[in-house]
């Protein structure tokens, strides 16, 4: 089977308010693996507190796609973090 | 130990907080917080992966705050984070798991992700006590007939294309009926105004149910028998509920004949149905048996259940590696190891 190139890209770059924010946000969003690898793939690091996510698809749609239902992960994960984390209030 | 408890496959959003007491034998259990947030379509509507999944982010992490304050718990006194692995809808399961990793992570407790009709029966059985039924579980998206042998709980019999629950919220939508609090509840409230039986499809296949055809016949004929003025939106809620249940009690009847048993416990969200327990209770009175069921607090989907599963699990060892706390569709009430069981 021919496998598509996947040409189309783009990389987002989030700061997180710690690098070790940004290594639980990846951490966390990693587990989800790509549904089809073949032509969508996803990319998770950290750099510092850089949350940075690589996409490489094969068609613009699956791009927007890909994008849109990670960035809702990416909120969800940052909101549970604003309300929730416990380290920033130790002393 | 103290368990969060974190339930979204569906349409209802739930956070639970549980307490096992070790110090007692056997642990004493106690709610500490059970609150649910449904997400309801328009009438005439189902609900949709998205939308669905879009309401759980809205209203988790208020959810979880809620119980939090309810139980009067901080982040040092849960034990373990639980949450719903599947089955049910990708989006929704995904976007709730999200939260309990994120937690876990930044509070440093450890997973336990659950079966959510394991959930059903866990929590069945500790509010009713039943010892060993036959467990009838029926929603909107299950039909099972299930026993308990040997460390599994077995599927001894279910619905082969839709769970009856699905049936019944799809004829609501045809009627109309409003989805809130649940399109079943109010065919069931219908149904009590219902006085003439139509005659339709009834398929039992063995230990196996069919609700498809049943589905399609009322859907195709109901627009015509209404308009005739033959019967009324009542009498077809009533002749639907009559069927399907009866071929629910007929084949939980045939569970309890094969093993013996003379206990039968009703889960998911409509085992609330009054009229299903009525007639799942005349079929066990017969055979000298007993009809448990529990209150909506627990039938329906909620976070409760998910938190009882999950520490009764944990208490055995049991946890759940973050890498593999992804959600699944489809998963097997039987895939679980009941270690917690003998």
């Amino acid at each position: 089977m021919a496998t598509a190139a996947l040409h189309e890209r783009l990389t987002l770059q989030i700061p997180l308010p710690s690098p070790r924010l940004a290594k639980i946000a990846a951490d966390v969003l990693d587990v989800d693996k790509d549904l089809k690898p073949e032509v969508s793939r996803r990319l998770i690091s950290t750099q510092d507190n850089m949350l940075i996510l690589d996409f490489q698809t094969s068609t613009l749609k699956l791009l927007r796609t890909v994008v849109n239902s990670s960035l809702e992960m990416v909120q969800m994960v940052v909101s549970t973090m604003a309300s929730f984390d416990t380290e920033s209030e130790e002393p | 130990m103290i368990a969060l408890g974190l339930e979204g496959s569906a349409n209802k959003l739930g956070v639970g907080l549980i307490r096992h007491d070790m110090s007692t034998s056997p642990p004493t259990v106690t709610i500490l917080a059970n609150i649910r947030h449904t997400y309801h379509p328009p009438p005439g509507e189902g609900f949709l992966p998205k939308d669905t999944a879009q309401h759980h982010r809205s209203h988790i992490l208020q959810l979880v705050k809620e119980a939090m304050a309810e139980g009067q718990i901080t982040p040092k006194d849960i034990s373990v984070i639980c949450f719903t692995k599947g089955p049910g809808m990708g989006g929704p399961l995904t976007s709730v798991a999200t939260v309990a990793r994120t937690l876990a992570l930044m509070w440093n407790k450890e997973l336990v992700g659950v079966n959510h009709c394991v959930g059903h029966i866990e929590m069945g059985r500790q509010i009713t006590g039943a010892e060993n039924p036959v467990v009838l579980y029926v929603s909107g998206g299950n039909t099972q007939v299930i026993a308990y042998a040997e460390k599994r709980y077995r599927i001894f019999g279910e619905a082969l294309d839709i769970a009856v629950g699905n049936c019944l919220d799809r004829f609501a939508r045809v009627l109309n009926l409003p989805n809130d609090p649940a399109p079943g509840y109010n065919i069931e409230q219908l149904a009590k105004k219902g006085t003439k039986l139509l005659d339709l499809p009834y398929t039992v296949k063995g230990m196996d149910v069919s609700f498809s055809g049943v589905l399609t016949y009322i859907e195709t004929n109901a627009p015509a028998l209404l308009a005739s003025g033959e019967y009324t939106a009542a009498d077809l809620c009533f002749s639907l509920q009559e069927t399907v249940f009866a071929m629910l009690v007929e084949t939980t009847e045939r569970a309890m004949a094969h093993i013996g048993s003379r206990e039968v416990l009703i889960v998911g969200g409509v085992g609330c149905n009054k009229r299903l327990q009525e007639m799942m209770d005349q079929m066990a009175s017969q055979r000298d048996g007993k009809v448990f069921a529990t209150d909506e607090r627990f039938c329906i989907d909620n976070g409760i259940m998910i938190a009882q599963a999950g520490i009764l699990a944990y208490q055995t060892g049991y946890t759940t590696p973050l890498e593999k706390t992804w959600c699944t569709q489809r998963f097997r009430t039987d895939e679980v190891f009941v270690a917690w069981r003998e």
